[in-house]
């Protein structure tokens, strides 16, 4: 039992590392991504790799899985010059699809369908991390980690600020001499740097990977867990991590068959989501602020720059095209 | 000779998805919605038509359609709409799209299973010169000349049809003239979803059905619509179509499991050097 907690806690915050990388696109800087799965898994097959040839130094799969999952995001990124807004949800989409037939397909490196296995825990400073517990503590380090990096970024740098300006108002961005090209380049890079290290950490737990779970249905996920916790929040994206993945945990205790517990598992998912933009968009961590008088003001700009975007879908910002094929 | 075959192998199976990608580009037209829940259109409908085939054909088809159009008018009603009116932003009606799909295509492997599902491939194959086509590609080829003609003549020649294609230029204007705007949503997202049916139907006597193949599908429609130019019906089926080839083609070059992936990345090189679309309207530059 004491296992199975400390498993479902490191698989809540693996997720929470990634929600949160990913909020820094959906909540901050109004790109909304569903291909994050694709550097999460970058991050578990570089882990892999470097497991298998290198050794198992923590610190050496980090940085490789940084720069991997940084270099590839560019890629991402690109169309992100041209195709913003709801657009780019169709763009991430297709990424997402070309990215993950590669895991699946690409059997020199990532060992294709059957994966790559015999991957060992890691070594930090030395300490061989062997034990549960010990990954226990990598995962919410790492996810402390984050969080603060995601802090100081997005209150406490011009940059975090700039994005912001961009997210709510990308004409007003532009008009003070944003390149709003550069700084969602930017986002994305560090945005899917951070999530690969949730893969770092997934890759050497489960000592196995392979393709599923980094596709579109993973990435799907992971924009759940940011939506229902609320976008454009810290907390929210940890929130709606933990949410997703420990609630699933209540139907192992329940009397199903084993195969119905999958498609239980997404349709109670799926109900969340729609049921969540019908009454609450802002998400979950928007009931809480809601409650807490404090908050309010906050929450409410959150759903106001929400509400604020509307507008601007459909009508192409000047000198960016955007394949409205609108005036320009 | 093997490079014609395929071509022709590719031109039907892009018709195919031409006719899932119209459906989407005019509910993307006249309600801005990503709908992604089109995925589910479609497993609703192959899979009311594989349960009904057995006692007939005809009774399979009727069921089919009657189920595609009555869930596009639900999504409307029930999930776009009320959205809509508390104008919310557009990722709103996205996620929550993609949750009904998920909802679907659980729902649906629950009832049906996870596995396969087949139907006994009809007609065999004919001889054109050296050419092998089966049936199923000349009927898919010629349905969907058939069905995009009629959605043609619809949008040019009546009145509805014009609406429609205002709306896909400005609903603004379409709301200064005094047109119903919500009666079009209904309309559109009626006819997308009735759209979505031969060639889900037709697709499962070619590739088989699973409850995977809503995501699939949606997402060639979803890019293969923006690809084309949004407000373009004719950009919608020509990166169908060019999806379809690239992705049989390109087995003379690379694995087969690798074709949609490859047919992806032309569609988002297209996005990014002509982010306009394959065929941009000439009304909106």
């Amino acid at each position: 039992m004491l296992q199975f907690t400390i498993n479902l806690l490191i698989m809540a915050s693996i997720a929470a590392i990634v929600a949160s990388s990913l909020n820094l696109l959906i909540g901050y800087t109004g790109v909304f991504s569903i291909a994050h799965a694709i550097f999460y898994g970058v991050g578990a097959y570089a882990t892999a790799l470097v497991s298998l040839h290198w050794g198992s130094s923590l610190l050496l799969a980090l940085v490789v899985a940084l720069v991997s999952s940084g270099v590839l995001s560019v890629l991402l990124a690109l169309p992100a010059a041209r195709v913003t807004g709801e657009y780019f949800v169709v763009v991430s989409l297709a990424f997402a699809l070309v990215a993950s037939t590669v895991f699946a397909q690409w059997t020199p490196v990532t060992g294709g369908p059957a994966g790559l296995v015999g991957i060992s825990r890691a070594t930090l400073f030395g300490i061989g991390l062997n034990s549960n517990e010990s990954y226990l503590v990598l995962s919410l380090a790492l996810l402390a980690l984050v969080t603060v990096i995601l802090y100081v970024l997005i209150r406490h740098t011009p940059l975090g600020r700039s994005l912001q300006a961009l997210r709510d108002d990308p004409l007003a961005a532009q008009a003070l001499g944003k390149n709003p090209f550069r700084l969602r380049l930017t986002a994305v890079v560090i945005s899917a740097a951070l999530a690969s290290t949730g893969g770092v950490v997934y890759a050497g737990y489960i000592a196995f990977v392979n393709a599923d779970g980094f596709g579109e249905q993973g990435g799907v996920l992971f924009m759940a867990m940011v939506i229902l916790g609320g976008a454009g929040t810290l907390s929210g994206p940890i929130i709606g991590a933990f949410f997703i993945t420990l609630f699933p945990a209540l139907l192992e205790f329940a009397d199903l068959p084993s195969q119905a517990k999958g498609p239980l598992e997404q349709i109670i998912y799926g109900a969340a989501l729609v049921l969540l933009m019908l009454v609450r968009p802002s998400g979950i961590a928007g009931i809480f602020s809601a409650l807490s008088p404090g908050h309010w003001r906050r929450a409410r700009a959150v759903a106001g720059a929400d509400a604020g975007r509307q507008p601007v879908t459909g009508v192409p910002v000047p000198g960016e095209y955007t394949p409205t094929g609108g005036a320009a | 000779m093997l490079a014609l075959q395929l071509l022709v192998n590719g031109i039907a199976v892009g018709a195919l998805y031409a006719l899932a990608a119209v459906g989407v580009a005019l509910i993307f037209w006249t309600t801005r919605v990503f709908h992604i829940a089109h995925g589910a259109t479609y497993l609703i409908a192959a899979y009311t038509f594989v349960s009904l085939h057995g006692n007939s054909v005809l009774l399979a088809l009727v069921g089919s359609t009657l189920a595609a159009a009555v869930f596009g008018w639900g999504m409307n009603k029930f999930v776009y709409r009320p959205i809509q009116r508390s104008r919310e932003s557009f990722f709103t009606l996205f996620v929550a799209s993609f949750g009904t799909l998920i909802i679907v295509a659980n729902v649906i492997s629950l009832w049906a299973g996870s596995g396969p599902k087949a139907l006994p491939p009809p007609f065999g194959r004919v001889q054109i010169g050296f050419l092998q086509v089966t049936w199923v590609a000349i009927i898919a080829i010629v349905v969907a000349v058939v069905f995009l003609l009629g959605l043609q003549f619809f949008l040019e020649k009546t009145e509805t049809g014009v609406g429609l294609r205002a709306m896909a230029d400005d609903v603004e204007l379409v709301d200064l003239l005094g047109l119903n705007r919500r009666r079009y949503a209904t309309v559109a997202l009626i006819l997308g979803s009735v759209l979505v049916v031969p060639a889900a139907i037709l697709t499962t006597y070619v590739q088989g059905l699973t409850p995977q193949a809503g995501l699939r599908i949606a997402t060639i429609a979803l890019i293969v619509s923006i690809a084309g130019g949004v407000g373009s019906l004719a950009g919608a089926v020509v990166s169908a179509i060019l999806l379809g080839v690239v992705e049989n083609v390109s087995t003379l070059y690379v694995n087969a499991s690798w074709g949609t992936a490859v047919g992806f990345s032309v569609l988002l090189a297209i996005l990014v050097f002509r982010p306009s679309g394959v065929i941009p309207r000439p009304s909106a530059t």
